[in-house]
């Protein structure tokens, strides 16, 4: 009988073994939930865990039903919260996560990036709760790659250099200093980026063979403003880099490091540099090389060549560059004199266009085209379009301002012409160009003296385009001194201006 | 003297002791019980769900040659005095196969179970790392599928801007 009854008893504690599940960030440690070997629901599991943990839960009624049915067997002494969520959400397809003190469910990574943000959570809890050694490293790096992925690009870059200096020896370690090179220049940190690669250049090992890590140097210089050293850089990998698509990348570099520097025939010559059969081997490249090329023949003023390559470039190029490809077209037609399809190019990339500083500057350039048309009206309305839509003072506003002002005295309308030449007035490169503008205006309107004071405030340096010439000026002003009448001090300025040749 | 020095003897006999027969069928009772209990604890043993796995891996069960490359779990072996077992050593033997093998899907899934069910494996925490280690490799292998390029290109724009 006795035997009997501990046998019951001990059956009994076999069959209904609780889990033990430990909150991390405190010093609770409770026997919560009775779990045996038969399966539990998924959602009785996570309600009891978070019931007994005191942390609120929040369900996505979407997979309230599919985790109602779905089974889990979890077959363990204790388990901490933060693992026995992160292992069952991964076991029955959902997204359970402890966040903002309470457990979320929702449904489950659907998109390659949440996908990346699961596993990069798995690998957080790998790291954190009993990181293996032989795996750490391994671990370590694709953690750092999953962080450059999310876009935490200075998280990433962190996580490369310490992963390359804790574990000098390892196989990752070679990839990780280069790699952290490449994040911290994604990250925007271009000095540290410098600091990373001289490092890199200076060692023994030098840089790995992977591929894009040939290009990491004149990346990086071009990014620090370095063009020479870019150049340089950039010149070395297309002669003789690594791997195919490299040396292509880099002939696409090298010209383009040289239109920024306004060098048509040094564009041209990088081009002509590139291997015949590498449009079939990266039929992804050819667009850029359209684009490029129309670039390069925009800079040695051959606008007609230009636009049937940039025409080629648009039809195929990244969604992201074909706004600037249509207003590399419009400037060509700009440069023809031919301002309508310049108008119909300035459109299309409007409507292309998704960055807020390229739009504006691409509008500006519109209510150019729109005033050289003759389109006044519409030209004044771009104008105010772009500076009620901007966010702040902005670069190129002075421009906009200008060519409203413009518009404005061009139709008469005086006093909004000379509110926008106020503006203008107080500060940037139309300085000089407004106040002779607001002079011209008090003398049309009879006051002579107020436009003096007008000429009064220019400074030297805004007699230079595209502020008025000084003869110019002088003129003017000796207009006003007639009108105020001392002929004497007018034929002392009229003297003066007649000794500099008119503008 | 005879006499008193029986007394005490006759006195248990008549009065204390069994006679030979019941004594030894007490013995036997007793044997029999401890018989039963062990046999008892035995089966519960087996029984138990969470019980601790077996000896350590042998050349057969051991099929990861980065498991059994791994010093912490190795110098734990001698230590880990398990009584039953090879069950759960065998499916992360699996486990580990599959991820060698590139299976990910497949290996993902053996790791997730031995972490669910089998996360106490007798050598404790450090299997039960390597397990959640080679997981969250898993994770990361398939969330970022195959890319033979890690550095990107880099950004070609030739934008008027960028003059």
């Amino acid at each position: 009988v006795r035997a009997l009854l501990l046998l019951a008893v001990l059956c009994s504690a076999a069959r209904s073994q609780t889990l033990s599940i430990e909150i991390a960030e405190g010093d609770l440690t409770a026997r919560l939930i009775k779990v045996a070997a038969e399966d539990a629901s998924v959602l009785d599991l996570v309600t009891q865990a978070a019931a007994r943990a005191g942390v609120p839960l929040r369900v996505d009624p979407a997979v309230l039903e599919d985790l109602g049915r779905r089974k889990i067997s979890v077959n363990r002494e204790r388990i901490v919260l933060d693992d026995l969520v992160l292992l069952a959400g991964t076991k029955a397809g959902v997204d359970v996560r402890a966040r903002d003190g309470g457990l979320i469910v929702e449904k489950g990574p659907e998109s390659r990036t949440a996908a990346v943000k699961a596993a990069l959570e798995h690998a957080d809890r790998a790291l954190l709760g009993h990181p293996d050694p032989q795996l750490a490293p391994t671990l370590r790096y694709h953690r750092a790659q999953l962080l450059l992925e999310t876009g935490a690009a200075a998280e990433a870059a962190a996580a490369f250099a310490d992963l390359a200096r804790e574990f000098p020896g390892h196989p990752a370690s070679a990839e990780a200093r280069v790699l952290a090179v490449h994040a911290a220049l994604a990250a925007g940190r271009t000095t540290e980026a410098l600091g990373m690669l001289a490092a890199l250049e200076d060692s023994s090992d030098g840089i790995p063979a992977i591929p894009g890590a040939d290009l990491l140097p004149a990346r990086v210089h071009l990014a620090a403003g370095n063009l020479e050293q870019a150049l340089v850089r950039s010149r070395k990998v297309a002669a003789g880099g690594q791997f195919e698509r490299d040396r292509a990348l880099a002939a696409l570099m090298t010209a383009e490091i040289l239109h920024r520097s306004g060098d048509g025939p040094g564009m041209m010559s990088a081009l002509r540099a590139l291997p015949s059969g590498f449009v079939h081997a990266h039929p992804d490249l050819a667009p850029l090389v359209s684009l490029a090329t129309g670039s390069a023949l925009r800079l040695l003023k051959d606008e007609r060549a230009a636009i049937l390559h940039l025409r080629v470039a648009v039809r195929s190029l990244d969604p992201a560059l074909k706004g600037g490809a249509c207003f590399a077209i419009a400037e060509c037609f700009a440069a023809l004199d031919q301002p309508v399809p310049a108008w119909t190019a300035v459109r299309e990339a409007e409507a292309l266009e998704k960055h807020d500083a390229a739009l504006r500057r691409i509008r500006t350039r519109r209510s150019e085209i729109e005033e050289s048309m003759g389109a006044l009206g519409r030209a004044i309305e771009t104008c105010l379009l772009v500076l009620n839509h901007a966010p702040g003072p902005f670069d190129g506003a002075d421009r906009v301002l200008a060519t409203l002002a413009r518009c404005l005295l061009a139709t008469d309308k005086v006093e909004d012409a000379r509110a926008a030449l106020e503006i203008l007035a107080d500060h940037g490169s139309y300085r000089g160009w407004a106040l002779y503008q607001l002079a011209r205006l008090d003398r049309r309107a009879g006051d002579a003296e107020r436009a003096l004071r007008a000429l009064s405030r220019l400074r030297p340096g805004d007699l230079v385009p595209p502020g008025p010439s000084p003869a110019l000026v002088r003129t003017l002003r000796g207009e006003l001194l007639l009108d105020l009448g001392d002929p004497l001090q007018a034929a002392e300025v009229f003297r003066g201006a007649q000794e500099e040749p008119l503008k | 003297m005879s006499s008193d020095t029986k007394q005490p003897a006759e006195a248990k006999a008549a009065g204390a002791a069994p006679s030979g027969d019941q004594g030894r069928g007490r013995a036997l009772a007793w044997i029999g019980g401890g018989v039963s209990f062990l046999v008892v604890v035995g089966i519960v043993a087996l029984l138990r769900p969470g019980r601790h796995a077996g000896p350590a891996p042998t050349d057969d069960a051991a099929g990861s040659a980065d498991f059994k490359a791994d010093p912490v779990v190795a110098s734990c072996e001698p230590a880990c005095s398990r009584p039953a077992a090879g069950s759960r050593i065998a499916a992360l033997v699996l486990a580990d196969e599959a991820y060698d093998a590139g299976e990910l899907s497949k290996a993902r899934e053996l790791y997730l179970d031995l972490l669910l069910r089998g996360g106490d494996l007798g050598a404790g925490r450090d299997v039960e790392g390597w397990a959640h280690g080679r997981l969250a490799l898993c994770m990361a292998r398939i969330a970022r599928g195959r890319d033979d390029r890690v550095i990107g290109d880099p950004p070609l724009t030739f934008a008027e801007g960028a003059k």
